[in-house]
């Protein structure tokens, strides 16, 4: 317990007092020529490097951090950190020998930082544990190893159909109003209790939007693992794109450290991050500003020529590491808005061809309904399979195939002619299973909840109940099976996979449910 | 059975026929006796007429075949149904009466069934019941006793913000009452002692 | 064929070897020496005034002739070597330049003059004995001839800034307390 009382602040001050050190050294200086849009032009500093933290000090003292971006041959371009209003015409500008970095630890869960890592929450300083290099080089092949567990959202339709596991980047995309926040919002939810440090690192949002987040992950107790990363759309332009860079190097120190503090190796193994980058496409603006006000030359879509190789070393961050590197991995699940539905965009095909997949929402899906509104047809995951529970694997074979050929029949279908038994069966099917996979914001399923469901749709259970009561008849079950045979989903949960036993009391338990499911109409 | 029953029956009739065509097979003795009966007037009254009992013969002979022919096997047909039906009826009735023993025990088992149900159901609810409002008796425990610990961290973090912001603002009277004694109250001979000394004590200018 | 940097940079060399030259034909060490801190102070005016940045630059709507009329006017007090070159500069429309003459010239000071000039910044006037001391400490570090250039900072609060080439030494209260105050306030 804090005690505030004039001995323990006067302890404090001596405490520092002593670890103030007198010594002066020489620094190497430069004066600022110009300064504008975030962006400042320094004189001198033939020694910077690419990427150092520079000290920038106002009128009156005060101390504005800056990384240095552009080393031409009399000037070094910079970008601005912090107040960008406190700096003028030749203020003087130090280099400080070191990158920029962010720090991390375990204090920064349940916080709100900055992209320098400075809590913005008003809840105090930070105990930071260590720190990381914004820009840090991903590790190589060696220190890797294939994805291999599951990194599970709760959202049906994705753990289905579109896996995920540790280590993956899996890339949400859709138009504006489409729910690509919530699919990676519920997905940080749904790591409550499975021992995954989550970031969520907001790029260019309004802070409201942002503030928004914060409460529900905190109404949903998803805070305590959680670490808000925020540069709003009032940040300037280089806060805005080193945001994802500090996240990631938050999220690093986890993945390289092991819980004692020390370097993860195969008996101090690494933690197991989840990251958002929500979204990506901001970033991208911000840097195209950025670049544009340090005179870099405009390339496609007025970005700069290394927009592409920004997003791939990001991304390339995400990773699995080998057993012998502590085993820990950081998932990546950025964001991008797409713009009426382009993928064909700059951006979108730039990160779609980083990613190891993508989940894609539509708007007219949305509007039908169909929420989560993700497009199964055209959303693929080309690793996560790897990682999938055996069980799941199962039942989401026949649901694939389920919904092809609905998808299908339905294209053909719109002709409106004569149907025969099998086709309308197949349309029946295929109506219901489309129906299975809607689900309500911050309702998650367990991984094996989602297998019963998918399980009897699969099973032809589902077809003769209406339509519009698939979703009740899911909830319900799912309390049936947990309230009444739990020892089926205790034996399935057991398993992992789906044996004879198994199936036969599955196909029990479902019939007796049916048998007493009152259909609405 | 049946057939046996047809034969014999068929054996019966044929006797009667036999005994017809004895009597026609014997016309003159017939006659004679009528003739002797007339002469007697006693007898002849019950005998026919010569003259009448030929047509009559050959009339009943006419008619004996045509039944033989055509209306026994009607007769026997009709026999023969009977005979089914009531078999039929009996078997079915007996069938029935199998059945609806089933049916009965059927649905004393299903009763049963029905009891065991209900009475599990309740067990089961109860027991659900019982189950739910622990759980929620639990989680409601969970719940406050996480409220109390992030009302007390908040109040920790709040603490420590105070102490931070306390401790700031200490510091700045500090330096600002330290500068304003510095600037105002040191004699320049006072100033040049500490830039000799800061100059001896700082770095070289080639020094990284 | 040299690209358009290098042509920059032989441009920047030879108005500041002509500075360098001109200023010592005309008044020795001292006078270069003075160029020199005349040359700093332009620097810092052109760049925080707006107005004469502007209005020297080579988009603006002044003529040559104009644009060298108003360094002359403006600045009147200046040494007439450096004032010249400056017209010269601005005429030719070379003015962006001159943060770079300015880095030539004090290169080239060292070179041929041997001399580095070094900026102290402090609250009261040195005496002799402080003088010499600096002198002393500086000469050893830089290896040249050294020239103190004395300005009197009151803000500073107290103790000595000094730099040179680039680098700077800064012992003065004022960043010192800052440092304090920022050690003070982590926790």
């Amino acid at each position: 317990m804090t005690e505030i009382t004039a001995q323990s602040i006067d302890e404090l001050l001596r405490k520092q007092l002593d670890s103030l050190s007198t010594s002066v050294e020489s620094r190497e200086t430069g004066s600022v020529i110009q300064v504008g849009d975030g962006i400042a032009r320094v004189d001198g500093l033939k020694n910077a490097m690419a990427g150092e933290l520079l000290e920038f000090v106002g009128k009156d003292g005060t101390v504005v951090y800056g990384m240095a971006q552009n080393l031409e041959e009399d000037e070094v371009g910079a970008v601005l950190l912090g107040d960008v209003t406190a700096i003028k015409e030749n203020d003087h500008v130090r280099t400080t020998g070191r990158l920029v970095e962010v720090p991390s630890g375990r204090g920064m869960l349940g916080r709100v930082v900055n992209p320098l890592g400075i809590p913005i929450d008003g809840k105090g300083p930070i105990k930071a544990e260590g720190s990381r290099p914004v820009e840090f080089k991903a590790p190589g092949v060696i220190y890797r190893k294939p994805v291999d567990e599951p990194m599970q959202t709760g959202i049906l339709a994705v753990d289905a159909m579109i896996p995920i596991g540790r280590g993956q980047r899996e890339l949400i995309i859709g138009d504006r109003q489409t729910g690509k926040t919530a699919i990676a919002i519920d997905a940080i939810m749904n790591q409550k209790g499975k021992d995954m440090i989550c970031i969520y690192v907001a790029v260019g949002q309004k802070a409201s939007t942002v503030a928004g987040v914060v409460e529900m992950l905190e109404n949903y107790g998803a805070m305590d693992y959680t670490i808000v990363v925020n540069a709003s759309a009032s940040d300037s332009a280089p806060l805005q794109y080193i945001a994802p860079m500090a996240g990631a190097a938050i999220g690093e120190y986890f993945v390289y450290t092991g819980e004692n503090g020390e370097k993860a190796g195969p008996d101090n193994p690494g933690r197991a991050v989840l990251i958002v980058y929500d979204d990506l496409s901001k970033q991208a603006v911000a840097y195209r500003q950025m670049s544009l006000t340090l005179r870099r030359p405009p390339g496609r879509e007025a970005y700069p020529g290394d927009i592409f190789y920004l997003h791939s070393r990001l991304l390339e961050r995400a990773v699995k590491m080998s057993d012998e590197m502590g085993g820990g991995s950081m998932t990546a699940l950025p964001i991008i808005e797409t713009q009426a539905g382009d993928v064909s965009a700059y951006i979108p095909t730039n990160v779609i061809s980083i990613t190891d997949g993508q989940i894609y929402l539509q708007t007219d899906l949305f509007f039908q309904g169909q929420r989560p509104a993700v497009d199964v047809g055209i959303s693929v995951s080309r690793v996560g399979g790897s990682a999938q529970v055996k069980a799941m694997k199962q039942v989401a074979g026949t649901l694939k195939l389920d919904l092809a050929a609905y998808r299908e029949l339905k294209a053909f279908t719109q002709f409106g002619s004569d149907l025969d038994k099998a086709t309308q069966d197949q349309l029946n099917r295929g109506a219901h299973m489309t129906e299975l996979l809607i689900q309500k914001r911050y309702s998650m399923m367990p991984v094996m909840d989602q297998v019963v469901a998918i399980y009897s749709g699969g099973h032809g259970f589902l077809d003769s109940i209406p339509v519009e009561d698939v979703v009740r008849f899911r909830t319900e079950l799912i309390d049936y099976m947990h309230a009444s045979k739990p020892e089926v989903m205790a034996a399935l949960e057991k398993e992992r996979k789906l044996t004879g036993d198994i199936e036969k009391d599955l196909d029990a338990a479902i019939e007796a449910f049916k048998n007493q499911f009152a259909t609405s109409a | 059975m049946m057939k046996k029953r047809a034969k014999k029956a068929s054996a019966r009739i044929g006797v009667l026929a036999g005994a017809a065509g004895a009597v026609a097979a014997f016309p003159t003795l017939a006659f004679a006796e009528q003739a002797e009966a007339e002469a007697s007037s006693g007898i002849s009254v019950i005998l026919p007429h010569m003259v009448e009992f030929i047509p009559m013969l050959v009339a009943f002979i006419v008619l004996a075949i045509i039944l033989w022919k055509f209306g026994w096997p009607m007769f026997e047909g009709m026999l023969v149904k009977r005979e089914q039906t009531i078999k039929n009826d009996l078997e079915k009735a007996e069938r029935d009466r199998i059945e609806s023993e089933r049916v009965l025990s059927d649905y004393k088992r299903q009763l049963d069934d029905a009891k065991n149900q209900a009475a599990q159901i309740v067990a089961d609810a109860k027991q659900t019941g019982e189950g739910v409002r622990a759980d929620l008796a639990a989680k409601a425990k969970v719940e406050s006793a996480a409220m109390i610990e992030k009302a007390h961290a908040t109040i920790e973090a709040d603490k420590k913000t105070a102490v931070a912001e306390l401790q700031a603002s200490v510091a700045d009277t500090a330096v600002a009452v330290a500068s304003r004694i510095i600037g105002q109250d040191l004699s320049d001979d006072e100033h040049r002692a500490i830039i000799a000394r800061y100059v001896s004590e700082a770095g070289s200018f080639n020094a990284n | 064929m040299p690209t358009k940097r290098e042509l920059a940079r032989e441009t920047v060399a030879t108005y500041a070897s002509f500075l360098v030259d001109g200023a010592n034909e005309a008044g020795g060490q001292q006078c270069a020496v003075d160029v020199r801190n005349q040359l700093a102070n332009i620097l810092r005016i052109s760049r925080s005034n707006l107005d004469l940045a502007t209005a020297l630059t080579e988009e603006s709507a002044y003529t040559p002739e104009q644009k060298g009329e108003i360094v002359r006017n403006v600045f009147v007090d200046a040494n007439p070597v450096l004032k010249e070159v400056l017209a010269v500069m601005a005429e030719r429309g070379d003015y962006a330049l001159l943060s770079r003459v300015w880095a030539s010239y004090t290169e080239q000071l060292e070179k041929k003059l041997n001399v580095t000039v070094v900026d102290v910044t402090t609250v009261v006037p040195l005496d002799d004995a402080l003088r010499e001391q600096i002198i002393n400490k500086t000469k050893a570090d830089l290896g040249t001839d050294v020239v103190l250039n004395e300005k009197i900072d009151k803000s500073i609060i107290g103790g000595i800034v000094m730099s040179a080439n680039g680098r700077r030494i800064d012992a003065s209260v004022a960043s010192q307390l800052e440092h304090a105050r920022n050690v003070l306030k982590e926790s």
